[in-house]
């Protein structure tokens, strides 16, 4: 069975270039997120096997999201999509909790080779 | 249109000039992989104006633009703009989401997102230029996009500044993909007390003297 990608980002434009990327290299995309606050909300009846969070979003970002979804989960794997601008943050979400991270803008190859080793 | 201010000297507007060059250059590399298409870019202009001279620099306060703006937050606070001619945003936005657009002042929802997370990639790449330079770590917020009148939307942004500084420091940039040439142009408005604090962490990069 294909493994389940829940997508959070504020920006639909980004939600959809990760939705065309994935599911053309064979992933469902179990459910989208544009803020932290919704991402945990929907992790808890969705629960994919992997979130790619976007890290500044309005209401809640995705720092705190991860953490959140690590208190209901703590074996929950997420990967942090930021662009370059946010990278001193990308620490802190590692430390929250999160596998890895992918830079935007992304090349799909990369995201697809992140999301196999961050799934392992 | 007011006149530029000299805060900088010479010698100092070259360096932002070469922060611009990095920046453009990420940036570059950024627009490549969002387009899927070669786009180089090259600075053609890098001044420090006073604010009210913005909207002047643009074609006049009553000039139709769209901006995509953002706070910046970390070790300097104030506000990132990017400018896009309007009559050029349709195209842009097509060529980012791959579907026709037809109207630049009605995009759809999707060509909104699309030409906001291109000016938030592109300061990304500015800021990251400028934090390689002088250290400083930037971070900016959820981008804004406004499509108005220059002066309009220079009124919307600046009131999201506390202290106003009232200068602005901007590097124009060009694009170039497949021949076409559009023209961005990167605001950076820092407040009072982060100006002083970039200047000197400008200055000590440069190996200068600070006011510190």
């Amino acid at each position: 069975m294909a493994h389940r990608i829940m997508l959070v980002d504020d920006a639909s434009f980004m939600r959809m270039m990760l939705k065309n990327i994935l599911v053309g290299s064979g992933y469902e995309v179990a459910g989208e997120a544009e803020n932290g606050a919704k991402a945990v909300e929907q992790y808890k009846s969705l629960k994919p096997d992997l979130v790619i969070m976007d890290i500044i979003m309005p209401e809640m970002g995705g720092i705190d999201a991860v953490r959140e979804i690590m208190k209901l989960n703590p074996s929950a794997k997420v990967l942090m999509c930021s662009s370059m601008g946010q990278q001193s943050l990308v620490v802190e979400a590692i430390q929250a909790g999160a596998k890895d991270f992918i830079v935007k803008p992304f090349q799909p190859s990369n995201v697809v080779e992140a999301v196999k080793k961050a799934l392992g | 249109m007011g006149e530029e201010t000299k805060p900088f000297t010479d010698f100092q507007i070259d360096a932002l000039k070469e922060i611009g060059n990095i920046g453009s250059g990420n940036a570059a590399t950024a627009l490549s992989q969002m387009v899927g298409r070669r786009v180089d870019m090259s600075v053609t202009k890098v001044l420090v104006l006073p604010a009210d001279a913005i909207a002047g620099f643009l074609g006049g306060i009553d000039k139709n633009v769209a901006a995509v703006h953002m706070p910046i937050y970390g070790e300097m606070l104030g506000v990132a703009l990017i400018f896009f001619p309007l009559e050029r945003l349709s195209e842009l936005s097509s060529m980012l989401i791959g579907r026709r657009e037809e109207d630049p002042s009605n995009l759809s929802e999707l060509g909104q997102s699309a030409i906001k997370e291109l000016g938030s990639i592109l300061t990304g790449a500015y800021l990251s230029a400028l934090f390689r330079f002088c250290h400083l770590q930037l971070i900016h917020g959820v981008p804004a996009l406004a499509i108005d009148m220059a002066q309009a939307v220079l009124d919307t942004v600046l009131v999201e500044l506390e202290q106003r500084e009232e200068v602005a420091i901007v590097i124009e940039t060009e694009f170039l993909e497949n021949e076409k040439q559009l023209t961005g142009s990167f605001f950076l408005l820092p407040e009072a007390d982060s100006l002083k604090k970039f200047f000197n962490a400008f200055s000590k990069a440069l190996g200068l003297p600070t006011d510190a």
